[in-house]
């Protein structure tokens, strides 16, 4: 009910937005930005790079916020808008330069991550190792496999969201997430 | 044994429990099915894997880089896309200049007419001497032979 009610006054600021209330765009803006800019990180692994496809994606919210009309749920929309920025930015790089691994990209800033500090350096480095491994899992999946699982995984978004974030059927969406994880399940089998 | 993995509904069962939002019955029984099935286990366990998977922090200065951004755009903004609140001003400026030019402008005066008969007076007298000129080419002539 609370997710519902959530969703719902999503929709409530944008339609201030539209009328001009700046005050709502910085509400939405503070309540999406980290689950679209995590989104974005996982899909084009880098950090650098998701936080300029967040800002793309949040312009083009602002952008378009006069024809803005609460046909959907504001994040399906917020993360249709996303998963085209990545699936763009994915296919225009692999033309570029070709798919690389998810390990030369560690220099770009990835490892900012809070270190729990009650863990030893042997204990942080094992995680580091195993979240490396979950990672390169999760790269080397097929990109709408990708963006169907990390939706699902991280974002909490439902089957319904997923499929029209994605533009495609539910079943399409549940065959998406069921490969996926199988795929995940094997590949990162040893560390279960 | 048959593996939920093998079919659609165990799909919805699995997937159902990787997003946390089976029954408490349903949940039992998948719980039972995955102590005597590896793969369904496996896959279970994935939940747990991919959670040791946390993101990063967003940059501090993301939200000003956007503003920068929105404020940018706006001032750079073609003059159709702009709103008639923000056009009224310069609209009525330029009514208003407009009709200051008409009132001081003088009247007009009335532009003569052309008088079509004293043109063609005027041709006939041009064709006359022509033709008087003409009369005297031959004296001219005879007077050398």
């Amino acid at each position: 009910m609370e997710v519902a009610a959530h969703l719902e006054r999503d929709a409530q600021l944008m339609l201030r937005v539209r009328d001009g209330d700046e005050t709502s765009f910085a509400l939405l803006l503070e309540r999406h930005r980290g689950p679209v800019i995590h989104f974005l990180y996982r899909m084009v692994g880098n950090q650098a790079v998701s936080e300029e496809l967040a800002q793309e994606a949040f312009f083009r919210v602002y952008k378009s916020r006069a024809s803005y009309e609460p046909t959907a749920k504001f994040t399906t929309w917020l993360f249709r808008i996303a998963t085209h920025l990545a699936l763009n930015w994915i296919r225009d790089r692999k033309k570029e330069k070709g798919q690389q691994s998810l390990d030369e990209e560690l220099p770009d800033g990835r490892e900012r991550q809070v270190a729990d500090a009650t863990k030893t350096v042997e204990e942080t480095m094992v995680d580091q190792v195993r979240i490396r491994e979950v990672r390169s899992a999760i790269e080397a999946l097929p990109e709408k496999q990708r963006a169907a699982v990390l939706m699902h995984k991280y974002d909490g978004l439902g089957y319904a969201q997923i499929s029209k974030a994605l533009e495609c059927s539910d079943s399409a969406t549940k065959s998406l997430l069921f490969r996926a994880y199988e795929t995940l399940r094997v590949r990162l089998v040893h560390m279960a | 044994m048959t593996c939920l993995r093998d079919n659609n509904q165990g799909a919805d069962l699995l997937i159902g429990y990787l997003e946390g939002t089976l029954p408490a019955e349903e949940l039992r029984n998948l719980e039972r099915h995955a102590a005597e099935c590896a793969e369904c286990r496996g896959l279970l366990a994935v939940q747990a894997t991919l959670g040791l998977d946390m993101a990063p922090e967003v940059s501090a200065n993301f939200d000003a880089k956007l503003y920068a951004r929105i404020a940018a755009d706006q001032t750079r903004r073609p003059w159709w896309s702009l709103s008639w609140k923000m056009v009224a001003p310069a609209v009525a400026m330029a009514a208003a200049l407009a009709v200051t030019v008409w009132v001081r402008q003088p009247v007009p005066q009335p532009v003569p007419q052309v008088d079509h008969v004293v043109v063609a007076q005027d041709v006939q007298q041009l064709e006359q001497a022509l033709d008087d000129l003409e009369l005297l080419m031959p004296l001219e002539s005879g007077d050398s032979i």
